[in-house]
């Protein structure tokens, strides 16, 4: 007796062996070298702000009076500060909330920013009008401004950058979802699921954020070098992290008086922040042209 | 067109009523006694009084925010704490430097991220293109206030070419670019190596075009094709996130007007942030969120100037 063909056995079986969408990633990964040593780069320091206190050869918070001013040497990679502090053992320590700061502002940023898109996009009318609105609102601020403006307001500290670079990012997730919403709105699929009696959150979670969820991870890997440098600037203003901490961007700042005479004070924390954020903007692009070929293809050489 | 920038200016006024609302909320939500909190290690009573009646603070928040809108529209930013002056008498000092500062930075970007864009895009994949690809990402890379302090250590410090600190005169022109030039060339790297990559990335689609092909199969020379046929397409998807970008000149200012201790409205706004100077605050951070919003328009009424295809509704 013949049996219908969906329920044959083995029947998935007989398809060719997929690769998954990891062994793909990987592999071409594996052929593109700047996003690979780029990689290696942000597990290393990744590890880095992890075991920063097994790491640092020194403390990063005590004073040595008789250190103060070091060149660079063997003992003292990077140098030392006025009060005789090992900067490279800053520079391990400030990665933790450097990466931090990093990681989780994205977060803060991302969820309710895609939320917010996605809702204005699928409801429309009133509430679309009235959210992407306010959006705009707050596009009208420069991001750092916008940061500034916050931490003037609610103070320093490592709570308060996270919040002030995630809210500020917000309007910019909001803005991609809702683009991305509004074109599989009026997609077949969730048109026949908004027949089927499909609800607004099962459309979301089911339809809409699977589909956009690629779109966002572009975005969301090249605002953490973003994240990474506002947060710098606005330790560098003396506006972010409250001191001893060490954070790059603090490190900078507290070098800035001794400029002429210590150099390396701001140099070397400069230049890690130079290359970690260069390594997620490469492994970015990577992960970018991975999930987005079209985009890759504008990047052709001749 | 005319239509079209009067309708543009027009839906600024929603834009900056948002602007100056924001400001207005974020201020408005300090925890506890908002004259006290304000004005920290100024407080006594009769200033906390004083601040009270400048603000209507007794008074319930629609209306102070009546209030306060009408003040704006009167162009009264309120009374500086540090001062006791007016907020609009410095930035009134303050602007013209950060706009010196801003417009030079984005001539250079333009005069040199634009040709260099083009330069890669023509001679794609040779040691010039990959050079320009290279220097490009470290731009987008390094910390403004990195490049600005490494600039001033060879320039000002070990060349001593350059003064290293301050604004210079505007009574003398020279002096006024000496003192400028570091400061823009590194409030403008992020935006001039964004420019080489977008020109030299649109400029690479537009050259698979078939109308280039078809020109260059009439025979017209390659300069011809590319200068006359090619860059006029291929400037506008620059043109169309050149104002995505401006956003980083405008907020740059304050950390690159920190490192070169230049007066400026950046400077004035840190500043008051670190005196708690708050009224002061809330000025600088509405002037410079205008500035960017009248920015945004210039550039997108420019784009319906370059492109003629744009319709105006």
């Amino acid at each position: 007796m013949q049996q219908p063909l969906t329920s044959t056995p083995g029947f998935e079986g007989e398809r060719p062996a997929q690769p998954s969408r990891w062994a793909q990633f990987w592999r071409s990964l594996r052929h593109n070298k700047p996003a690979m040593i780029s990689l290696v780069y942000l597990i290393f320091i990744i590890l880095v702000a992890i075991f920063a206190n097994r790491i640092a050869p020194y403390p990063p918070n005590t004073p040595n009076p008789a250190a103060s001013f070091l060149p660079p040497s063997l003992a003292h990679p990077f140098g030392t500060d006025l009060f005789g502090r090992d900067i490279f053992s800053r520079v391990i320590y400030g990665s933790r909330i450097s990466l931090l700061v990093g990681f989780i502002s994205v977060i803060i940023g991302a969820v309710p920013g895609a939320l917010l898109g996605m809702v204005a996009g699928l409801v429309g009318g009133t509430v679309e009008q009235v959210i992407m609105r306010i959006m705009d609102m707050f596009l009208a601020f420069p991001f750092i401004l916008l940061a500034i403006l916050i931490l003037a307001f609610f103070g320093s500290g490592v709570l308060n950058v996270m919040l002030a670079i995630g809210i500020g990012s917000i309007p910019g997730y909001a803005r991609l979802t809702h683009a991305s919403t509004l074109t599989l709105r009026e997609t077949t699929y969730v048109e026949a699921a908004r027949a089927g009696g499909a609800r607004d959150t099962r459309l979301i979670g089911k339809h809409i954020l699977p589909n956009v969820l690629q779109t966002l991870t572009v975005f969301a890997t090249f605002n953490i070098p973003i994240a990474i440098l506002v947060e710098a600037g606005l330790d560098y203003l003396g506006l972010g992290v409250v001191p001893p901490t060490p954070t790059w961007g603090s490190i900078i700042n507290e070098g800035r008086q001794s400029l002429l005479i210590a150099p390396w004070e701001s140099i070397f924390p400069g230049l890690v922040i130079m290359v970690t954020v260069l390594a997620f903007n490469l492994f970015g692009e990577a992960i970018s042209n991975f999930l987005d070929p079209k985009s890759a293809m504008d990047q052709r050489p001749v | 067109m005319a239509t079209y920038i009067v309708r543009r200016i027009l839906l600024l006024i929603p834009l900056v009523w948002g602007v100056v609302t924001i400001v207005f909320l974020v201020v408005h939500s300090l925890p506890g006694n908002p004259a006290a909190v304000l004005l920290g290690p100024f407080a006594t009573a009769s200033r906390e009084a004083g601040l009270d009646a400048q603000w209507g603070l007794n008074q319930p928040l629609p209306v102070q925010y009546v209030r306060y809108l009408g003040n704006l529209l009167q162009g009264n930013l309120g009374t500086s704490f540090l001062t006791n002056e007016p907020a609009a008498l410095q930035i009134e000092v303050a602007l013209p430097y950060t706009l010196v500062l801003g417009v030079l930075a984005t001539i250079i970007s333009v005069i040199v991220g634009i040709p260099l864009g083009v330069l890669a895009a023509v001679k794609a994949n040779t040691w010039l293109d990959h050079g320009s690809v290279i220097l490009s990402l470290l731009e987008l890379a390094a910390p403004s206030f990195l490049i600005g302090i490494v600039s001033l250590l060879v320039f000002a410090g070990d060349l001593g070419w350059l003064p290293a600190i301050g604004g210079g005169s505007f009574s003398n022109f020279g002096d006024l670019m000496a003192h400028t030039i570091l400061p823009a060339i590194a409030l403008g790297a992020g935006f001039h190596a964004f420019l080489t990559r977008m020109t030299r990335s649109s400029l690479l689609t537009v050259l698979h075009e078939d109308y280039i092909r078809t020109a260059r199969a009439k025979g017209l020379s390659g300069r011809i094709v590319i200068y006359k046929h090619a860059m006029r397409n291929a400037m506008l998807p620059v043109l169309a996130v050149v104002g995505l970008y401006v956003g980083s000149i405008v907020g740059g200012t304050a950390i690159i007007e920190e490192v070169f201790a230049r007066p400026g409205i950046g400077s004035l706004l840190i500043n008051s942030v670190t005196g708690r100077d708050y009224i002061q605050v809330q000025a600088c951070v509405i002037v410079l969120a205008l500035a960017f919003v009248l920015v945004n328009l210039l550039t997108d009424v420019a784009y319906g100037v370059v492109d003629p295809r744009i319709q105006y509704r």
